[in-house]
């Protein structure tokens, strides 16, 4: 077994609103080993943001982590003081986000923005040419332009163009872990395979240990080795890619995959019924239960234990 | 970027002549003849006629706008009825007094809404922000000239820290004119003194007209940085690693601040007339006070000239905001040319 990078234990984290706190990540338990590739799915609303949110702590204000621990490279994120915390932005984790446009600061050129990750990075030294390093960074990410781009401002760029930018920056030091949250969801179908394509030759090239969260099941086929599903705060089936696709077990799962059009026809599918449930009032025992099929008693008296099926495959559902 | 501002000035200039046309119009529509007003009751109907021809008040309304227009660009505004000099040798004595005092005003309040605002933005649900928070309630409901009024008592009257009125104490000399700003003067003629006294002296009026404004701004930069904290492209910064100062004073402030910067530029332009009442309390020898007695004694070309000032300090202010949003915002910069 290689070496443990991220261990996610027991978490629990939730938002303060108005109406009371709510309970959106509930007793979460996720591991990513060296150099392992995993894929995240479920559908919006189901805390996958939050998760990858909670792993280097840039969680919202209102956010509230409960209990359970994060732990990085041996050491428990949440309990981290402000300089680990740094330390870890800086050099362990990186992070593509989900909506370029959102993310990259409309009143500031890239260059500025740029010059600050290189310079807080403290990777590079004093003396470090932050032009050219950030036109090296850009060529890496294949940004057609890049002496262009670094003196643009983000809503001058292209929305694949800023997404490439992005990914520059979460190269800008050389990480252990890299996030990708759903990368690809805000581009243009025609950009999104590939910035897909540049995420996966990066993941090849450098040998990073990898999340990628994603509600489009074929593109974390391609990537990753393993597959964790979550459903409402929770992990409910993992398996290695191929099983999940050849074998699904829990009912969310066999919906999920069964929700997505497929080329050769057959109509729209029925999706699963209902929604992610309200979080200030979760369902008590398996969070699936009230849109589940085969419901049954025991769902809703005890939540689910996570179950070794086969080799590499767990599943939490009472029918198993 | 010049063509943007070439843009707003041509706009601000239209603005400006109608709203000439428009005062000077309902000016003399309004019931009240000004000979009249000016004149004894025993005043022979004949003199009465003789004067309002001698100032063109028996002309159609069309041909006394062309006349202050011609006499306007000669730099004369129009005989006053009420002071019974010419309105630009009141406007050059009065008009200095109230922008210096706005101009104090203006520095008290831009500092102090930026300090408050921030203060309260950076944290958020803490003491210091409810403690903030009342103050604004405060001053946002309570008008100046209340606080105008407790200042003086407080601060003058029972502490004795500031003169109660006036803008010199007596004794000090006012300083040669050359500009007609007596703090400009002062500085011209190396009277530091005089300099001090009158900044002491203006003090309690200024702050009084900064407060209400300045607790308004400073809200709305608060909520700004409260929206702006919760984007993305803030938890990024801070997953990249910057330092807490960098992402909050560089990246986070800059977008909080621009609905502040506008709401401001309209609270300094207003001051001019929001100062009557402080004018009046601090007996401070302003422009406001000097106005609003003409106005209520219908005195037209008071009128006309008071309004257009107002117009014009609106106008460039405006322009300032426009100019300076713009160049927070490249978004409005590179969209407006």
């Amino acid at each position: 077994m290689t070496k443990k990078v991220l261990e996610i234990k027991d978490l629990n984290v939730g938002y303060e609103t108005y109406r009371g706190v709510t309970d959106v990540i509930y007793d979460l338990n996720m591991e990513v080993h060296k150099k392992e590739k995993i894929g995240i799915i479920g559908e919006s609303g189901c805390g996958k943001t939050t998760t990858m949110k909670t792993i280097n702590r840039i969680l919202p204000n209102n956010a509230v982590i409960k209990d359970g621990e994060v732990n990085f490279n041996g050491n428990d994120v949440l309990k981290m003081k402000k300089k680990e915390l740094m330390k870890l932005r800086r050099k362990n984790v990186s992070m593509i986000p989900q909506d370029p446009t959102a993310s990259l600061n409309p009143l500031f050129k890239v260059k500025t923005q740029m010059k600050d990750i290189l310079k807080y990075s403290k990777e590079h030294g004093e003396d470090i040419d932050y032009k050219e390093k950030s036109i090296e960074l850009f060529e890496s990410v294949a940004l057609a332009d890049p002496e262009r781009v670094y003196e643009s401002y983000p809503f001058q760029l292209s929305g694949g163009m800023r997404q490439r930018v992005c990914i520059a920056m979460s190269l800008a030091t050389p990480k252990d872990l890299m996030i990708a949250d759903e990368p690809t969801s805000n581009l243009d179908v025609t950009i999104q395979n590939q910035v897909l394509d540049l995420i996966g030759k990066i993941l090849e090239e450098r040998d990073l240990s990898a999340i990628l969260v994603s509600q489009a099941l074929g593109t974390v086929k391609k990537f990753v080795d393993k597959i964790y599903v979550i459903y409402a705060g929770t992990v409910i089936e993992i398996a290695e890619t191929k099983q999940l696709f050849d074998n699904p077990i829990h009912p969310y799962t066999v919906g999920l995959l069964e929700a997505t059009p497929k080329l050769t026809g057959g109509g729209f599918s029925a999706g699963i019924a209902g929604q992610t449930p309200d979080y200030i009032d979760p369902p008590s025992g398996c969070r699936f239960q009230p849109r589940c099929p085969h419901y049954s008693n025991e769902c809703e008296n005890e939540k689910p234990k996570m179950i070794k099926v086969e080799k590499d495959h767990y599943v939490a559902c009472w029918r198993s | 970027m010049k063509k943007y501002i070439g843009k707003r000035l041509f706009w601000a200039l239209v603005a400006l002549i109608g709203l000439s046309i428009f005062i000077f119009y309902f000016g003399r529509i309004i019931p009240g003849d000004p000979i009249r007003m000016m004149v004894s009751p025993q005043t022979p109907d004949h003199v009465v006629e003789e004067l309002r021809e001698s100032l063109a008040l028996d002309q159609p309304v069309y041909t006394q706008y062309f006349y202050w227009m011609r006499n306007v660009f000669q730099g004369d505004l129009g005989f006053s009825v009420y002071s019974r000099r010419s309105v630009t040798a009141d406007v050059q004595q009065y008009l200095p007094r109230s922008l210096e005092l706005i101009a104090y005003a203006a520095s008290v309040q831009i500092v102090g809404s930026f300090l408050l605002g921030i203060f309260a933005g950076s944290n958020i649900d803490k003491w210091q922000d409810h403690i903030t928070r009342l103050f604004s309630y405060i001053g946002v409901s309570v008008p100046a000239f209340v606080f105008a009024i407790i200042f003086q008592l407080v601060f003058s009257q029972n502490l004795g820290w500031f003169p109660t009125s006036g803008s010199l104490s007596e004794g000090v000399a006012t300083p040669s004119r050359v500009t007609g700003f007596i703090g400009l003067d002062a500085l011209f003629s190396g009277e530091f003194f005089t300099i001090g006294n009158y900044i002491w002296h203006a003090t309690l009026p200024a702050v009084a007209l900064a407060i209400p404004g300045m607790e308004q701004v400073a809200r709305m930069i608060r909520s700004g940085m409260i929206t702006i904290n919760q984007k993305d492209y803030i938890s990024m910064a801070r997953g990249y690693g910057l330092p807490e100062r960098t992402v909050r004073f560089k990246y986070l402030l800059r977008p909080s601040i621009i609905p502040g910067v506008t709401v401001l530029g309209m609270q300094i332009a207003m001051m001019l007339g929001n100062a009557f009442l402080v004018e009046l309390i601090f007996r401070w020898p302003g422009f406001s006070r000097f106005a609003i007695n003409a106005m209520l004694r219908s005195d037209l070309n008071t009128i006309v000239a008071t309004v257009m000032i107002v117009g014009i300090m609106f106008a460039i202010i405006n322009i300032v905001v426009d100019t300076l949003v713009a160049y927070i915002d490249p978004r409005i910069r590179y969209s407006g040319s």
